[in-house]
């Protein structure tokens, strides 16, 4: 089990290359089973929290700096995420999951205030002015869209002389991630991405990428000595499909391969020139830095450490036997760690950097360690009026029970009914909410938050279900696309592990979910105005003539009957009169 | 009314062969025909009653009330004061400047060299609305300050103490050529050096030392002046009148300088930034650097605004592309850029200038220290390696001081930001306007307050000019309460600092238009005026008409039946 | 104002009663009418897409080249799966799937139907869109077995190298599901209804994959053989269960991109050829409108529908020159319009009568025939309320400008009373029009009661009975119910003769519950309730009389539109057998949730039979 161990001790390893030096970077390559590849980048940049107060930025960004002294915000986390991450095939997730987000934008955040409201208002400036740096809609994030988690989240950083802070959560599921996202994000870092493993991170490649996530974490951390500083962590971190980034940029239509360079299964008896049973290949595809990241790795930034742990910024996790070859004009320093699964190289500054991995026959493949849950989450039901949530979360472990808590953050036009939420265990009629926290949805002004303590036993799958009541909304509170339903966030799923290896927890998030809601015609509201005013003009004039008409005995009328005949007599007779005068 | 029953009941006798009662029925119903009854009155009363409570109805409450609910919220707005503060009516500014002299001599000789003085200065001033008051100071001798005759009778109060604008002190000398002047440059104060016999006597009513005062004293105001008569004379409205005329060099000079000068604010945020191409030097000594460079000045500024100071690096900052490329020039034998191309210098998509958070605006800083391969860099045509950009900062290229070193220095000691730090301090004070005359920095300092007062004024009241004529143009916009506090908020602080410019309490005035600018901002991009400026009241009318037509036409028509048949029964038409 | 008192004025008037039949007649002819005018060029429009968002036909698609080949091996491998065991085709599809890297799983699923065990499984595949979310899916759908019980083949062997190409694709922003169903009806639906949680899990096994909410399916049915089979056209199937149709956007779609992009002529409902002509306007609507009417699952796609999931089948019919990859074609090109999509489907119109692949009418347009029909219905039932509540005796008319009738002279003096009215004067009045008849209602209601009680057994036996006694049942039905009224007015005019007036009130209240049941059916499913209403106009003209010349032929009309006889009568003029039929209705009864027979049995049999009664009735009397 090397690689296994291996994963342990990498993630020992990135956790511990903060300690020393002001800023490092580390980007971690692993092949994934069905041509994929996973690419982590890590980048961590310390100032002292005294030059910070005085606002003299070296390493720490002076945008997001001054931001975070407005707001006051302590400690703060925010989440890009696209796509999904397909756990049973490529194993536990990376940082454990720490590092990631739900679909869309996730931020939360530490912010310091004597009460809720001036947290609030704070809390919406982080927002707005977070907005304006990412080009992201951040500041879309109002009341309705923030909770106050309770159990879910656990600060990093050390806020021993912050005595009141507050936690303020927000997503936007419907966000979407792309490139406006990335370059903001690039100028934070002191190399830019003109040096560095940051030199590989291209958007078109980024978001082509199976599943991505950009992660950015402040955290005041301070030494025995009371010295405190504070460390800004941002990293990236992608799946890429290997066929898929290969291609070139100016042709990246997938057209059907020439015959010729399709393996063909020539035992089928039908096996003919224009019968062709393609064999999947078994090999490990070949590639390149270069050709997958669509840019070159130009050297190391030389802002980080010049030798020791923290110098090796590329590191390629792979059976010993696959072959590397590295290519580079510059000189390099290749070391080997835990069982030669984990190859890591001091790159050259100043020259370009490349790793070759040509196509290969594997007869050993790393073993994936995998996720200590998993969860899928789905709407049920159908109809304009109520619907149901299913959470279906599986325990894989056949030794080790496993405590979580749940976090559901929903709209405030979705209404769950509370007292149908079941949680059952398969195979066992124990209930396994250990403790719950529930703070109702008030129309348009803030949602549902709903945490459950849970604990499911070994080697079990536990079904979370609860219904709820789709709201009408006003018809102006419809979005332009309204057809398309509503977007729920994903649920966030955190682990109560003990024996926790650090301080950033794991954390499991479920797939946002899109809720239908009843739409009504949009050309509607002036023909309904027309319609009702119509129906009370009819009953009014009705009623007004009743009370005002006058009623006669039916003998009392003109003789020669009433109606039209009379009243054509009567005009001729008028008529008589005014010649005969 | 109704056809078929009318023509059962009338007929019916007819069938019916006998029957008493009906036989005075069917006489009548076959001989002649008449009018239905006439109605008794009180029902004819109700009905009139009910058509008349239903108008009363809809005209008192549905009308109104409709038209309230539907309607536009505008706040009354005092027009006519707005459009007149834009004018210039209200507040014509005057400075009135105090200058104490304090005279180590008969008191008598001094009242008397006063009013000499005073009159050659008033001879001198050509600018009515800047008008300087000589003012005898008791020689420190004199044992209380506070009660104290001045020439024109005027009690000189203890408060009018630190409005005095500028002390001339006679100091009288027996060498040296007199009379000579000397202005201290930390304090405001003038020294004058005279022999007794320049004292004017009595009897005279000029003499040398008098008119040398007053040219002295003109001299040190005269830019003050030419500033505030070019603000004058900018600002629209009728104060234009008695501004003085300006040569067309001190204008174009003036003009150069207030378009270079930043626009005022109370608080000011200073980001003194570090460009590299490369990524040396990646570290600076800019703490201390500020601390010894920069704090005193700004300490000397805070009387009229605050600063806040941030620094940054930032590596692997290269040109624009779009910029062209130094080159080199062997006379200088230095890397040279054109003046053309100094306004592209700054590569504003990839360099993070951004402006700062909070109020008030952001002054950049730019210390640039190019690559060892294109050092030293330098301006083509004056050789020159700093220049400032107007309303936005300045920029200083740092050669390392030893090129022959093969790499640039990966630190920037304290003392190798001096030039850097002089080059700042100067752009700081020509960006903030400061005059460059006299050369007291405490005269310049309170002239760049007057000046500041009085464009606040100015901006502020044409600012409430604008929201008049805005409010005036667009019925149909929204005007909700806040705007017409925040207008009389302004007209009210506009009125103190014009008091306050008219008594000479300047710092006050500084402090009063500050807040009425603020307000007036505020007042004239509310952000709610222009949610609905289109939605006309035609278009609601449009979509309402479908009920109120339908309801008005019975209304009418019953209205109108009862009023021809009260006419009618009033006057009562002969029948044929 | 003017109005309500002549109406009052006319209600005792003898002429008002004489009109309602006539208006009952015109409005069914206007009704019948109304259709018929509908494919004029004047009263149909042109189908237009009105979604911006699909472009169909905008993109070039590349399933060409070497994917012919994949496909070829494919259909062998299928073909080779023919005669196997369920769960060695469902292994083998299951690998092929997973050698594209595809999440695979089963569902296996059995139902209960007329005795008979449906069980099967299907095999469906997620491609998991490198720009989707999961929150949207579309679904391509190749049943094992088409409508027909033939193979599809070649349908599931594009179903197999579509899902083998679209994976190489990155420009997915919804997840693509690929279903291969057991077999063309209950397969879907057991898919459809575990996707949405709303199965019984004990016989449909729950789904371990889900993806989305479902923005489309399209099912492909083509069922040639292992050596392929080039074919002239597509028959375009949208008809669902209870006739719901798909968003027409989605129909024009699929049109204008096997027409415009692939020039593959497209057809619908069996009219192989369609010149666009009246006729055959006429005859696709009323095609269509036959299908809507029955509400059968016509497709694999028909199950998506209740779910508000707009779903076609492209089904290639005829002999010639289109091959496999234009089909291929045809589908990634509908798939990528599909994955346009930024909002559900909702633009277009979810109520319409194709006439012509290109032509449709507008549920605004036709809704008012069927409204007619089920008005007659209500017009006649007032007409009966009124004449129930007056006495049998004539009432003189004064005012008839006509001369005295030979009537009148019968019996010349009608008693008269004398009314006082306030102010002293006197009138006469007839006395029958101040007498007040009162209706007796008892035996009305409960009979109509027990009628609509009784339609609820048939509708029990027929949908529980075991296939080998449905024919017995059937049978015995038919009998049944043809004798059956006849008994019932014996029997009544033994004990109890019904009076006239409650024949009468027994006509009014079953027309009047008719006319609402139909009204209301019309909005939800037009062409059912049209037939009907068409079927049953002769109830709202027979009376009960004792002459028999006029009662004799009514009941032989009566008994002639007995629902059973009309059945029968449809499965012999389509040549089907009716066990079959009555299979498929229970099938759809346990599976799909058809309401067709609800309707049959508790709407329109009852009616019949109490119109039935009432003319028996009047024979015996």
């Amino acid at each position: 089990m090397p690689s296994f161990l291996s994963l342990l001790l990498l993630s020992i390893i990135l956790a511990t290359v903060s300690a020393g030096s002001d800023y490092t970077e580390r980007l971690l390559l692993r092949p994934l089973p069905q041509s994929a590849l996973l690419a982590s980048f890590n980048f961590r940049s310390n100032d002292s929290q005294l030059s910070f107060e005085e606002q003299n930025f070296r390493y720490f960004p002076r945008s997001l700096g001054q931001i975070l002294q407005h707001a006051h915000t302590k400690e703060l986390h925010l989440r890009f995420s696209l796509g999904r991450w397909d756990a049973e095939s490529w194993g536990q997730r990376p940082w454990n999951g720490a590092r990631e987000g739900g679909t869309g934008v996730e931020l939360w955040a530490w912010v310091e205030a004597d009460d809720e409201d001036e947290a609030f208002s704070r809390w919406l400036t982080l927002t707005n002015a977070l907005s304006g740096l990412f080009c992201a809609s951040l500041n879309f994030i109002d009341a309705t869209k923030t909770i106050r988690p309770v159990m879910s989240f656990q600060p990093e950083g050390d806020h021993s002389n912050a005595p009141n802070l507050h936690l303020l959560h927000g997503t936007l599921p419907h966000e979407v991630v792309c490139t406006e996202n990335l370059t903001p994000f690039l100028k934070l870092l002191p190399c830019k991405g003109k040096a560095g493993i940051s030199s590989l991170l291209d958007g078109h490649k980024l978001f082509d990428a199976s599943w991505q996530t950009m992660s950015i974490d402040v955290r005041p951390t301070c030494g025995i000595d009371g010295h405190c500083t504070l460390e800004m962590e941002q990293s990236v971190d992608m799946v890429l499909d290997i066929d898929r980034s290969k291609r070139p940029r100016d042709n990246p239509i997938p057209r059907p391969l020439p015959i010729e360079e399709i393996k063909c299964d020539t035992s089928k008896g039908y096996n003919a020139g224009d019968t062709c049973y393609p064999l999947d290949k078994s090999s490990e595809p070949s590639w390149n830095l270069t050709e997958v990241f669509g840019r070159s790795l130009k050297g190391a930034c030389p802002l980080t450490d010049q030798e020791g742990e923290n110098a090796e910024t590329v590191c390629i996790n792979t059976p010993p036997e696959r072959t590397v070859d590295v290519n580079t004009t510059g000189s390099y320093i290749e070391s080997r760690a835990v069982g030669d699964t984990l190859r890591c190289y001091k790159l050259p500054t100043g020259h370009d950097f490349d790793l070759n991995l040509p196509s290969q026959q594997m007869t050993t493949g790393l073993v994936l360690p995998s996720p200590p849950l998993s969860a899928a989450r789905s709407i049920n039901g159908h109809g304009q009026e109520r619907g149901s949530i299913q959470t279906v979360i599986t325990n894989p472990s056949p030794t080790s029970a496993v405590e979580f808590v749940y976090l559901e953050s929903l709209p405030w036009f979705m209404k769950p009914y509370l007292h149908t939420l079941r949680a059952r265990i398969s195979a066992s009629p124990e209930n396994p909410v250990l403790e719950t926290y529930y703070r109702p949805a008030v129309d348009r002004l803030r949602g549902t938050h709903l945490e459950l303590r849970m604990r499911i036993p070994a080697a079990s799958t536990l079904t979370l279900s609860y219904d709820f009541e789709k709201a009408i909304l006003r018809y102006t509170e419809y979005p332009p696309d309204a057809n398309r339903g509503f977007d729920v966030a994903p649920a966030v799923i955190s682990l109560i592990d003990p024996a926790a290896s650090d301080g950033r927890g794991q954390y499991v998030r479920t797939t946002s979910l899109l809720l239908p809601l009843p739409t009504p015609d949009f050309s509607m509201p002036y023909n309904v105005i027309i319609l009702t005013s119509t129906v009370m003009a009819l009953g009014f004039g009705n009623i007004f003539n009743l009370l005002v008409r006058r009623f006669v005995g039916a003998e009392e009328v003109v003789a020669g009957g009433g109606g039209l005949g009379a009243l054509v007599r009567g005009k001729i007779d008028r008529l008589k009169g005014l010649l005969g005068k | 009314m109704s056809t078929p029953e009318g023509v059962d009941a009338s007929s019916a006798p007819v069938t019916s062969s006998d029957g008493p009662g009906s036989s005075s029925t069917r006489h009548g119903a076959a001989t002649s025909r008449r009018q239905p009854p006439p109605e008794p009155k009180d029902s004819l009363w109700l009905r009139r009653a009910v058509i008349l409570s239903f108008w009363l109805v809809v005209v008192v409450l549905g009308l109104p009330v409709w038209w309230k609910t539907t309607a536009i919220y505008r706040a009354e707005l005092p027009l006519q004061t707005m459009t007149d503060w834009a004018d210039g009516k209200i507040c014509k500014p005057v400075f009135p400047l105090r200058i104490a002299v304090e005279a180590p001599i008969a008191q008598q000789d001094a009242q008397h060299l006063v009013r000499t003085t005073q009159h050659a200065l008033d001879d001198l001033n050509d600018f009515s609305a800047h008008h300087l008051r000589l003012m005898l100071l008791d020689p420190p001798l004199a044992p209380n300050a506070s009660q104290q005759v001045v020439p024109d009778g005027s009690i000189l109060e203890e408060n009018d103490k630190e409005n005095i604008a500028l002390l001339v002190r006679l100091v009288s000398v027996e060498t040296g050529t007199t009379p000579r002047s000397r202005l201290q440059p930390y304090s405001p104060t003038l020294d004058v050096y005279y022999t007794a016999n320049q004292l004017p006597s009595p009897s005279s009513t000029g003499s040398p030392l008098a008119t040398f005062i007053a040219h002295e004293l003109h001299k040190i105001f005269a830019e003050e002046q030419a500033r505030l008569a070019y603000l004058l004379s900018t600002t629209s409205g009728a104060r234009t009148a008695k501004s003085k005329s300006l040569s067309a060099e001190t204008a174009a000079e003036l003009e150069r300088q207030s378009t270079r000068a930043l626009k005022y604010a109370p608080t000011y945020h200073l980001t003194f930034s570090l460009f590299s191409p490369t990524y040396l030097p990646s570290a600076w000594e800019i703490e201390e650097a500020l601390q010894d460079y920069l704090s005193p000045l700004l300490d000397s500024f805070r009387s009229i605004s605050n600063f806040t100071v941030d620094t940054q690096v930032q590596l692997y900052s290269t040109f624009s592309p779009s910029m062209r490329q130094p080159e080199y020039d062997d006379v200088l034998k230095a890397w040279t850029l054109r003046k053309e191309d100094l306004s592209g210098f700054i590569n504003a998509a990839e360099w993070p200038l951004s402006p700062s958070i909070g109020a008030g605006p952001t002054v950049n800083f730019a210390l640039y220290v190019p690559d060892q391969a294109q050092s030293p860099l330098l301006v083509k045509e004056n050789g020159g390696n700093s220049w400032l950009v107007p309303q936005w900062g300045g920029i200083f290229i740092l050669n390392p001081a030893d090129a022959h070193e093969d790499s640039t220095p990966s630190f920037l000691a304290k003392d190798a930001l001096a030039p850097a730090m002089h080059a700042f301090s100067d752009q700081l004070v020509s960006l903030l306007g400061l005059p460059q005359s006299p050369a007291s920095l405490p005269l310049r300092l309170s002239t760049l307050t007057r000046v500041r007062a009085a464009s606040l004024l100015f901006s502020a009241s044409s600012t409430l000019g604008a929201l008049a004529r805005l409010y005036r143009a667009l019925p149909s916009i929204p005007v909700p309460d806040m705007v017409a506090q925040s207008v009389d908020l302004t007209a009210a602080h506009l009125q103190h600092a014009c008091d306050s410019l008219r008594e000479g309490r300047f710092q006050g005035a500084l402090e009063h238009a500050r807040i009425a600018e603020g307000e007036a901002e505020k007042a004239f991009f509310e952000r709610s005026m222009v949610g609905q400026v289109y939605f006309p009241d035609e278009h609601k009318v449009a979509v309402y008409l479908p009920l109120l037509g339908p309801v008005a036409v019975p209304l009418i028509m019953a209205g109108l039946k009862e009023l021809k048949s009260m006419t009618g029964s009033i006057f009562p038409k002969r029948s044929p | 104002m003017a109005l309500i008192a002549t109406l009052l004025a006319l209600r005792k008037d003898a002429r008002i009663l004489k009109l309602p039949p006539y208006l009952s007649a015109i409005c069914i002819i206007v009704g019948v009418a109304w259709l018929l005018v509908l494919p004029l060029d004047e009263y149909s429009r042109n189908t237009y897409v009105s979604e911006n968002a699909l472009l169909p036909g905008q993109v070039h698609t590349y399933f060409t080249g070497s994917e012919h080949n994949i496909f070829r091996a494919y259909r062998h491998e299928v073909a080779g799966l023919a005669d196997r065991s369920v769960e060695e085709r469902t292994q083998r599809l299951s690998d092929i799937f997973r050698s594209s890297n595809l999440k695979v799983a089963t569902q296996r699923y059995s139902y209960q139907a007329a005795g008979r065990n449906i069980s099967n499984q299907n095999v469906y595949a997620v491609l998991q869109g490198p720009r989707a979310d999961a929150t949207e899916a579309i679904v391509l759908i190749g049943a094992w077995t088409n409508m027909d019980g033939q193979i599809n083949h070649s349908g599931v062997a594009l179903v197999l190298t579509l899902a083998r190409y679209f994976k190489r694709w990155s420009l997915w922003s919804k997840d693509v599901i690929f279903l291969v169903s057991g077999d063309s009806t209950s397969g879907p639906q057991a898919w459809v209804d575990a996707y949405h949680d709303s199965h019984n899990p004990d016989t449909i096994e729950s789904l371990s994959i889900k993806s989305g909410a479902l923005q489309g399916a399209v099912a492909v049915d083509y069922p040639a053989g292992p050596w392929g089979h080039r074919y002239d056209k597509l028959h375009i199937v949208y008809d669902g269960v209870n006739g719901q149709l798909p968003n027409l956007d989605l129909f024009n779609t699929a049109v204008n991109i096997a027409n415009g992009q692939m020039g593959i002529s497209c057809t619908l409902q069996r009219m192989w050829k369609h010149g666009d002509s009246y006729q055959e306007r006429l005859q696709t609507m009323l095609r269509g409108m036959i299908s809507q009417g029955l509400g059968h699952a016509s497709g694999p796609h028909s199950s998506f529908m209740p779910y508000h999931v707009d779903a076609i089948t492209l089904q290639t019919v005829g002999d010639g020159w289109h091959d496999e990859m234009g089909l291929g074609r045809t589908v990634e090109s509908l798939f990528r319009s599909l994955n346009n999509l930024l909002e559900h489907l909702h633009q277009s119109f979810f109520f319409y009568l194709l006439l012509h692949s290109k032509r449709f009418v507008s549920i605004g347009t036709y809704l008012p025939s069927a409204m007619l029909i089920a008005a007659n219905f209500s017009i006649t039932a007032i007409a009966l309320w009124v004449q129930s509540g007056r006495s049998t005796s004539p009432i003189p008319n004064p005012a008839s400008t006509s001369p005295p009738s030979t009537k009148a002279n019968e019996k010349p003096e009608t008693t008269m009373t004398a009314v006082k009215t306030p102010d002293g004067s006197t009138t006469l009045i007839p006395t029958p029009l101040l007498s007040i008849t009162e209706r007796a209602l008892f035996l009305p209601l409960s009979f109509i009661l027990f009628t609509h009680f009784l339609g609820l057994l048939p509708l029990y036996i027929f949908n529980n009975t075991p296939e080998p006694y449905l024919r017995l049942s059937f049978e015995t039905t038919l009998a049944l119910t043809t004798a059956l009224p006849l008994l019932i007015a014996r029997a009544l005019s033994l004990f109890h003769r019904p009076t006239h007036q409650e024949t009468t009130l027994i006509q009014c209240f079953s027309l009047l519950l008719l006319g609402m049941f139909l009204a209301a059916l019309a909005t939800l499913n037009f062409s059912l309730s049209f037939l009907i209403g068409i079927l049953t106009t002769p109830l709202s003209f027979v009376r009960a009389s004792r002459n028999r010349l006029v009662a004799l032929p009514a009941l032989g009309v009566l008994l002639a539109l007995n629902p059973v006889v009309v059945i029968r009568a449809a499965t012999v003029y389509w040549g089907k057998d009716v066990v079959e039929i009555l299979v498929q209705a229970a099938e759809g009864w346990h599976v799909w949730g058809l309401w067709t027979q609800v309707v049959v049995w508790l709407v329109w049999w009852p009616s019949w039979f109490a119109g039935a009664v009432v003319v028996g009735s009047g024979l015996f009397a």
